[in-house]
């Protein structure tokens, strides 16, 4: 008895201890909880937002943000593109690794060879669906073949190190947003020496990763925290406020909202649950998270090879509705197929203003159309399947939404398909088991062709087998615009021809409200590849 | 320990491990049916998936891969996440937590139990008063609120408004940080233990051989802890081992609600995320537990009580 006494004892003098500890670390720290966790630190394999985050925490690319979000040179001082528009020279400014060792034009030249050699989740970014980089498709070619690829196919690829600071890169085709493209982690360099070094763990602890960039990872636990240091090595030392950054794992929205009102984080996003009570607070906001989430059509099914039937699905969607109502967490009803946010014309205004509404509700007239495709199908009556995965959320939220505002149409009833997303997407899109699937996309780059090319006959996101003569047309135009005015109105035309033949239904732009401390200035947050930059971040 | 006590233990050895080889290949094939892939980035190309299935071994048969597995996991190896953590190696990844859920799963059943005892021995000496209705209210609630809920409590109150503790889980204060999960765990436990004491208590106390001591003449604290309740914790001991058992594998909500980066929370994760490897590893780790957990509840009943036998004598 004695013995447990004193050890109840000591247990408790430890506890006042380390309560006396504290976490006093001086300077400025900006402290943001996610619900999710940095999988990944490896910028040839890393898919995530939250890696995401945290890569560019401590990395510049060639191209990076400024404290407004406009792209500007990080690593690459100068980009001048040849006349053909093929070929970019970067020119590099003196910047160092955390290590002391200066960036290099090899640098990127390593990291592009590795994201494709080691078959990164991103490394068809590098080939035609992304920077299009010449030689880069016929090595996935042969990967995918399982033939050897020679040294001297990566040497053709098109990315070269001309001298220590000039990078040299040629595409394939012209390529309007090259320099946004340059932000997306995928193209990060790598410092070959510190990588080699690291083998197999590099990316996979704070001592693994060597930083470039505003910050040095100091700590990583998976599961709970990660935080960063200021890099006194940065060449942009001067913008960087502050001396601390730390990322919490708080998988609990109710439980970051706590910490946010007791001031144990900065930043937090919340769920639809707690919007309506924290809706007037000054630390709500909310913003776009670029993802689309719109019903895929089979044109194979016969009554979906209607347009009467398909305009007939659009406009019973009342997506303002379901967005402010249902989902409350700062989702917008879509107003057309690009959503907006994503990318600005060369004149500064946003595409989805320019292009305008082209979906609207309309109960009245969804019936209007459903009965005049019926008539046109000779029959009273049709049964659409609604494919949805239940592990996508809010898909289960649309689904349970859709069916009931397509019952209500007189003529068409709705059979819920529910499974999951791997099966949603690899066994019934794949082999076209379908109707009306619900589905979603989110942008590689701030360019509506992320969005437009997946409407191309041929396309492999292109599961409802969508095919127009008319849209094929103007897409190739877009190609070949040498104006990127022209090129600009001419997508504003794809878009107009592909929402009048309904060939996809986009139903909302997926938002998230957060409690920011209204202390926090100049956090940059982006609905395309890196979703938050800390770099600028100021607290006053 | 007499050679009947060993021959048992060697007995339930065996049969411990044959089970755990069962247990694993059910697991094993339990986790490759599960709907959903570890490759779920749906704009990878099928050749890209069929390299990235092929760099885990995926493409093989299944029985293959069963036996690669097994292989490796002798030698310690469970393999690398391949979705949660990207390639980084299970082992490490479920030895941090189950370090975190092991410690507090121990912590609250110690204290849990030792409160649990206190308050059920109080409440069976001080039987149909006013004190022992205390004792039983405060068990009843302990008992039908979850965890999760006393979490919360302390969260809001302790934590958040009056900020005494820290509101998540801090590897550079662990003991501090630790304070509102363990109490939030040891709660079920004293309410738990403190309802078995009682009822045990009160029918020991009843029993011949108390009355016996008493007309002895021994003083009533010889016969309270010497032989009544003695006697009363056998009962005890066989709920204390799946409560242990359950709170080192980690609780879920918990976990989540205090931000502890532990094994349930790992476990789910995994789960939503078909992480392969490491739900084989979280799954696998907790049967081990059990398995061996009842193994030794078995052992201990021949240490506490003499009159039961393990095996049979020969």
């Amino acid at each position: 008895m004695k013995k447990l006494l004193s050890l109840m004892l000591c247990a408790l003098m430890a506890l006042t201890l380390a309560g006396c500890g504290g976490s006093g670390s001086a300077g400025k720290t900006f402290t943001f909880a996610s619900e999710l966790d940095i999988k990944n630190l490896d910028s040839s394999d890393a898919d995530d937002g939250m890696s995401f985050d945290a890569l560019h925490a401590c990395i510049d690319g060639l191209m990076g943000l400024d404290k407004d979000g406009n792209i500007v040179g990080a690593i690459a001082k100068d980009h001048t593109v040849s006349d053909d528009g093929l070929v970019h020279t970067f020119k590099l400014r003196n910047a160092k690794w955390s290590n002391g060792d200066p960036v290099t034009a090899k640098d990127f030249v390593y990291a592009w060879h590795r994201i494709v050699k080691n078959n990164g989740n991103y490394a068809y970014m590098l080939g035609t669906d992304g920077a299009a980089i010449t030689g880069v498709d016929e090595i996935m070619e042969k990967i995918a073949n399982k033939e050897k690829v020679a040294d001297s196919d990566y040497d053709a690829m098109g990315v070269k190190a001309v001298d220590d600071k000039t990078l040299e890169v040629t595409t394939t085709r012209k390529i309007d947003y090259f320099e946004e493209l340059m932000t997306f982690p995928c193209y990060y360099p790598i410092n070959q020496k510190f990588c080699e070094k690291a083998g197999d763990q590099y990316g996979k602890s704070a001592k693994n990763i060597l930083s470039n960039g505003a910050f040095v990872m100091d700590s990583w636990s998976p599961g709970s925290k990660a935080t960063f240091k200021k890099n006194d090595k940065y060449w942009n030392k001067k913008a960087v406020k502050l001396d601390t950054l730390v990322m919490n794992l708080v998988q609990e929205p109710k439980v970051g909202a706590t910490n946010f009102k007791s001031g144990k984080n900065d930043f937090t996003t919340i769920n639809s649950e707690l919007v309506d009570k924290y809706k007037k607070d000054k630390a709500y906001t909310t913003f776009g998270e670029g993802y689309l989430f719109y019903l895929s059509l089979n044109f194979k099914t016969k009554e979906l090879q209607n347009l009467n039937v398909r305009t007939a699905l659009s406009y019973a969607i009342n997506r303002d509705d379901f967005a402010d109502n249902v989902l409350k967490d700062g989702s917008k009803g879509a107003t057309g197929y690009v959503p907006s946010g994503l990318s600005t014309s060369p004149d500064g205004k946003d595409f989805r203003e320019e292009a305008g509404t082209l979906v609207s509700y309309d109960a009245a007239k969804a019936q209007e159309y459903l009965d005049k495709g019926l008539q046109e199908l000779g029959v009273s009556k049709i049964k659409l399947r609604l494919t949805y995965g239940t592990d996508e959320s809010p898909m289960d939220q649309m689904a349970t939404y859709l069916q009931n505002a397509f019952s209500k149409l007189n003529g068409l009833e709705i059979e819920m398909v529910a499974t999951t997303k791997q099966d949603r997407i690899y066994n019934k899109q794949k082999n076209g088991d379908f109707d009306i699937c619900c589905t979603r996309w989110g942008p590689d780059y701030a360019d509506p062709t992320t969005y437009l090319n997946l409407l191309l006959d041929g396309n492999a996101n292109n599961y409802g087998k969508y095919s127009n003569a008319a849209y094929e047309e103007k897409m190739n135009e877009v190609t070949d615009a040498s104006d990127a005015k022209d090129r600009w109105q001419k997508m504003i035309e794809a878009e107009k021809i592909a929402m009048d033949d309904y060939a996809f239904i986009p139903v909302f732009e997926k938002g998230a409200a957060a409690l920011k401390n209204p202390k926090v200035k100049n956090l940059v947050q982006k609905a395309v590849g890196v979703p938050y930059t800390f770099n600028y971040v100021d607290i006053k | 320990m007499n050679k009947s006590t060993l021959k048992y233990i060697g007995k339930r050895l065996l049969i411990s491990c044959a089970t755990l080889l069962v247990i694993s290949v059910v697991l094993f094939l339990m986790v490759r049916f599960l709907p959903g892939s570890p490759i779920n980035n749906e704009k990878l190309s099928d050749a890209q998936r069929a390299i990235i299935e092929a760099k885990y071994g995926l493409d093989k048969p299944l029985i293959v891969q069963y036996v690669n597995y097994f292989k490796n996991m002798l030698t310690g190896d469970f393999g690398v996440s391949m979705n949660l953590y990207k390639d980084m190696p299970v082992s490490s990844l479920v030895g941090d937590a189950a370090k975190i859920s092991f410690a507090y799963g121990i912590c609250a059943v110690i204290i849990g139990s030792v409160i649990g005892i206190l308050l059920g021995v109080f409440a069976a000496l001080h039987r149909n008063t006013i004190w022992d209705t205390l004792a039983t209210v405060i068990s009843v609630i302990g008992v039908s609120i979850p965890s999760f809920v006393f979490a919360l409590f302390i969260l809001i109150f302790f934590a958040a408004d009056l900020q005494l503790i820290p509101t998540m889980y801090d590897e550079s204060q662990v003991v501090y940080s630790s304070i509102m999960p363990v109490l939030a765990l040891s709660v079920g436990v004293i309410a738990n233990v403190a309802r078995f004491t009682r009822t045990e208590m009160i029918s020991v106390l009843n029993s011949e051989y108390i009355t016996l001591a008493k007309a002895k003449g021994l003083d009533g604290k010889t016969v309270i802890f010497k032989h009544a309740l003695r006697n009363a914790l056998i009962p005890v001991i066989t709920i204390l081992g799946p409560i242990l058992v359950n709170l080192m594998t980690g609780t879920m909500v918990v976990e989540k609600i205090c931000s502890v980066p532990g094994l349930g929370k790992l476990l789910i994760n995994s789960i939503q995320a078909s992480d392969y490897n490491v739900i084989l590893a979280c799954s696998f780790l907790y049967a081990v537990m059990y398995i061996f957990m009842m193994l030794i509840i078995d052992v201990s009943y021949g240490i506490i009580d003499p009159r039961i036998r393990l095996g049979k004598d020969d």
